[in-house]
């Protein structure tokens, strides 16, 4: 019974690293699109998004019959709660990078231009603190995921300069408003992008510690 | 050489009880929880408890404090002591050849292993369910009867409210009501073994303990016998050995878990299944050894 826990277990942590891969793989695409402004790209994105929600569904089946069949306790049921909300987590990110592809669509069919430096480094942010979250599940590295919570400060920051630069410049050139409006939407999902990222790390956490450090003083004592 | 004879050392001062007050042990398995907020509802208190069957010592130092009206659970692999244990509460293991104890237990504050102790009386206080149902080969109602009549009580008034009492504690009335006169054998095993918990009441006491009274039952009477400690916590404690860690997670307040005689982790069954304070208790219930 216990080989068939730790096989469907394995099975299960397999398939939550391919979604980390396929929602990493649609994000960085995304980005690709932004930067090179590729509508064939940014629609590949929009039409892979629902490989990443079957593959959410499906790890959604396996974790409910783990916990049907196996019962888990203490690491193992938390690390199966915690796969459980990271994909949760992961398919929110796919959507977000869906979002991002259709405004680069809006974008470049209505051929605007985002003048504003702040996406290419919120881009960046958000890129690479997914790359580490998935990294810190994999190799339950617990300073690397108090690290990537540690980043999304600097993204929370870009986001609300980007708003108060956009906001001067819509007021000073009303003509500006439809394009600040995609920017603002796709500086938003960055933004949200990077939140979830942070989910995941607070998970990572619970897997491996057994602490929440959701909502709490907790959590800025650690970083 | 192994001594034939039953010792019963305790190491409690033979001339004197110790006031509920001073039955506070120095308890190293709190386990977080807060003993001192707890006192007043402290029942049993074991404090370095060891035990041997003749050279081969079967528990180690155990401490340990029991709360009134919870269930507290003992797991751990076969053989590590856990029914041993469970027996010296109501000195079961006195019964028992080149049997050595040593340490202090204490129920409501009295040493059970004082000299002066009354063992029966001491067993009306603390009633015991086994792992198979044991009914006597005689009517259901006789079977909760036994008990109050060997104490004395013959008004069959009385014996009739007792009867029906105890076996709506034990959620078996309703089954039974209309045929208290039959054999208890012709009982299914749940019923037989709900009869055996109303017996146990019958006697009015305070502690029950249970050893495994679930592992010869189907997964229906089993739920029973479940609900039935939830509601039965609520006027006795509860001790319960069960090799059924998902029982043990749902019944219980408080969980122990052993390891060849050792009491390896005691705290609240919430922490135990979901982040045990020691990598043995977590290796334990998710299967990695036993």
């Amino acid at each position: 019974m216990k080989a068939q826990f730790t096989e469907q277990l394995a099975h299960l942590e397999k398939l939550i690293i391919e979604m980390g891969s396929m929602v990493e793989t649609q994000v960085s695409s995304t980005i690709q699109a932004l930067i090179d402004r590729n509508i064939p790209l940014a629609m590949a994105v929009m039409q892979n998004d629902h490989k990443v929600d079957e593959l959410e569904m499906t790890i959604d089946e396996e974790v409910l019959s783990i916990l049907a069949l196996h019962q888990p306790v203490a690491v193992d049921l938390r690390d199966v709660i915690g796969i459980s909300k990271i994909n949760g987590d992961l398919e929110r990110i796919g959507d977000h990078a869906q979002n991002i592809a259709e405004s680069v669509k809006v974008i470049v069919e209505n051929n605007q231009r985002i003048t504003v430096d702040y996406i290419p480094k919120m881009s960046a942010i958000a890129r690479s603190m997914l790359k580490d979250a998935i990294d810190s599940f994999i190799h339950k590295d617990v300073e690397l995921a108090m690290s990537v919570c540690k980043r999304d400060d600097d993204i929370d920051d870009l986001n609300k300069y980007l708003f108060a630069d956009i906001l001067a410049s819509m007021i000073k050139d009303p003509q500006v408003i439809p394009t600040s409006m995609e920017v603002i939407r796709i500086s938003k999902n960055f933004e949200r992008i990077a939140d979830l990222c942070t989910n995941i790390c607070e998970d990572v956490v619970f897997i491996r510690d057994a602490k929440s450090i959701k909502h709490s003083k907790e959590h800025q004592k650690l970083l | 050489m192994i001594d034939k004879k039953t010792e019963i050392k305790s190491e409690a001062s033979a001339d004197k009880h110790l006031s509920k007050s001073e039955a506070e042990p120095q308890n190293d398995f709190s386990g977080g929880i807060n003993l001192a907020s707890t006192r007043s509802r402290t029942k049993i208190v074991t404090k370095d408890v060891n035990m041997f069957y003749g050279e081969q010592q079967a528990l180690i130092n155990i401490s340990l404090e029991i709360l009134q009206n919870e269930v507290t659970a003992l797991i751990g692999p076969s053989g590590c002591g856990k029914s041993t244990y469970l027996r010296l509460f109501n000195r079961m293991n006195d019964l028992v050849d080149g049997v050595t104890i040593q340490g202090q237990i204490w129920i409501d504050g009295k040493d059970i292993y004082h000299k002066d102790t009354d063992v029966v009386d001491l067993r009306k206080k603390v009633g015991m369910i086994f792992q198979k149902s044991n009914p006597f080969p005689k009517s259901i109602y006789e079977n909760v009867a036994y008990g109050p009549r060997v104490n004395g009580e013959n008004s069959a008034e009385k014996l009739d409210e007792i009867v029906e009492r105890c076996l709506r504690k034990a959620a078996l009335w309703d089954e039974v009501k209309d045929r208290l006169k039959i054999s208890a054998y012709s009982l299914s095993g749940g019923q037989q073994q709900r009869l055996c918990i109303a017996r146990a009441l019958a006697v009015d006491p305070d502690v029950l303990l249970m050893d495994e009274p679930c592992s010869a039952l189907d997964p229906i009477a089993t739920q029973k016998i479940e609900d039935l400690i939830k509601e039965l916590k609520h006027d006795y404690t509860i001790v319960i050995v069960t090799h059924n860690m998902q029982q043990a997670a749902r019944v219980s307040d408080k969980t122990a878990f052993m390891w060849l005689g050792k009491m390896i982790e005691f705290n609240e069954t919430k922490k135990i299944f979901t982040s045990p304070d020691q990598k043995m208790t977590e290796d334990y219930i998710t299967g990695r050894f036993g």
